[in-house]
């Protein structure tokens, strides 16, 4: 007995006769946030008794690196760089920018532009500029069937203190169904190196 | 021209006359029975004299046959009571097609009847023997036997043949499935098709049902089918 393959999912079997299972597996994975319906499965038996398994595949919510473009779970910033930029990868309606250490970081760093590349085609859009601390409601909310990817810039006062200054990055993302994802970006801005005079 | 003269199964014709004649001795009635009869008839002339005439019938050459020949059950199954008629000494019953398993023959064994079917004999006379008294000897007699037919789910239809040896008990044997006294036919006809779909394996059942895919690739769900019948699956789109 052969296999139904079909566009989002396959059938392990086409046919059979008497009682049976039928088992159904997703083809890839669906990155929205709002259940999507699939084609119908239609099941004839010879009598002409015909019958229908609506299939859907469910949504879910996540904020996640980009592992495409070079994040790092720890971004190590030298002590005069002025920004640090990596994409994350989210679904979520609403995304949220807390700095945990801002009491160590502030003022020395600002949220700066915030883009979105909505197709994923590599051409970001929708810019944002953020305060410290901000709420982004992404436009359109290309996330209820789909994900999106946002640069995030973060610039900071070069750090020409002794010592290295650490913080996190919290980004929430929301969609106003009481559930929410995290990501949390660890940052160490690092001190001025001594220099040698010779 | 004088009328018959009728003693049992016998007419003689005429029943009387003067000087010289002609009898003609007619079998009004089939000798079913194996063995030959005979009656005897008398001619008596006014003057006291007294002629016997003895008329034997020869009997019917060992036979059964089932009667009728065709049973048939819903795919339920049931009793069938199998019948026919004989003028044997002694019946043997044996399956002659089964194929699927439909038939049990009542191990208990058959039983007879001299009348026509109007009464039947009290006891069960098993499988290789025959009624008292060996009724075949003059007479047809029949007789029944039942069969229960297993039940079934099953769209198919099933066939089973039964087959009577009947024996006279001094090396002649007579069989059905010859081609004017076929074995008897028993077909229990399947049901009627259906297909139906559940979300548990107990069901409940209906011709429409919702499942979830997991969002990750992989994922999988189950769909039971319920039916008796050979089905197809297609996805629309």
């Amino acid at each position: 007995m052969s296999a139904v393959l079909g566009t989002y999912y396959n059938i392990n079997k086409d046919g059979g006769s008497g009682g049976d299972i039928l088992t159904f597996e997703a083809e890839e994975s669906y990155m929205g946030r709002v259940a999507r319906q699939l084609d119908d499965a239609v099941v004839t038996g010879d009598s002409g008794d015909e019958c229908t398994i609506h299939v859907s595949q469910q949504g879910h919510e996540f904020v996640e690196f980009d592992e495409n473009l070079n994040n790092f779970a720890l971004t190590a910033i030298p002590y005069d760089e002025t920004y640090a930029s990596f994409d994350i990868i989210s679904n979520s309606k609403y995304l949220s920018f807390v700095m945990d250490n801002e009491d160590l970081m502030k003022p020395h760093y600002s949220i700066g532009v915030l883009i979105v590349d909505e197709d994923l085609d590599g051409t970001y859009t929708d810019t944002y500029q953020l305060d410290a601390n901000d709420t982004i409601e992404i436009v359109g909310d290309p996330g209820q069937n789909g994900y999106y990817r946002v640069r995030l810039r973060i610039d900071f006062d070069a750090n020409d203190s002794s010592s290295d200054i650490s913080g996190s990055l919290v980004v929430t993302g929301w969609s106003g169904t009481g559930s929410n994802k995290t990501l949390e970006v660890k940052l160490k801005h690092l001190h001025v190196m001594n220099i040698v005079h010779t | 021209m004088g009328q018959a003269k009728s003693i049992g199964w016998l007419d003689v014709t005429p029943s009387e006359g003067t000087g010289q004649g002609r009898l003609t001795y007619t079998a009004r009635e089939a000798n079913n029975g194996r063995n030959p009869r005979t009656k005897v008839s008398e001619v008596t002339g006014d003057g006291g004299d007294v002629c016997d005439v003895t008329a034997t019938q020869s009997g019917r050459l060992l036979y059964v046959y089932f009667d009728p020949n065709q049973y048939s059950t819903p795919n339920s199954g049931g009793t069938v009571v199998i019948t026919g008629h004989t003028n044997a000494l002694t019946l043997t019953f044996a399956e002659s097609a089964d194929t699927d398993n439909i038939l049990t023959i009542d191990p208990s064994g058959f039983k007879a009847s001299t009348d026509g079917g109007a009464t039947w004999s009290g006891n069960y006379i098993t499988n290789g023997n025959g009624p008292a008294n060996d009724p075949g000897g003059t007479q047809d007699w029949m007789f029944k036997i039942v069969a229960t037919v297993a039940s079934t789910t099953g769209t198919t239809d099933s066939v089973a043949r039964l087959r009577v040896t009947a024996s006279d008990g001094v090396g002649t044997q007579a069989t059905s499935a010859s081609g004017t006294n076929p074995d008897a036919t028993i077909t229990r006809y399947g049901a009627e098709g259906f297909t139906q779909v559940g979300e548990k394996s107990n069901g409940p059942w209906s011709n429409d049902v919702q499942i979830a895919l997991g969002w990750q690739q992989g994922s999988t769900n189950e769909v039971y089918v319920n039916s008796n019948e050979h089905w197809e699956v297609t996805i629309d789109g």
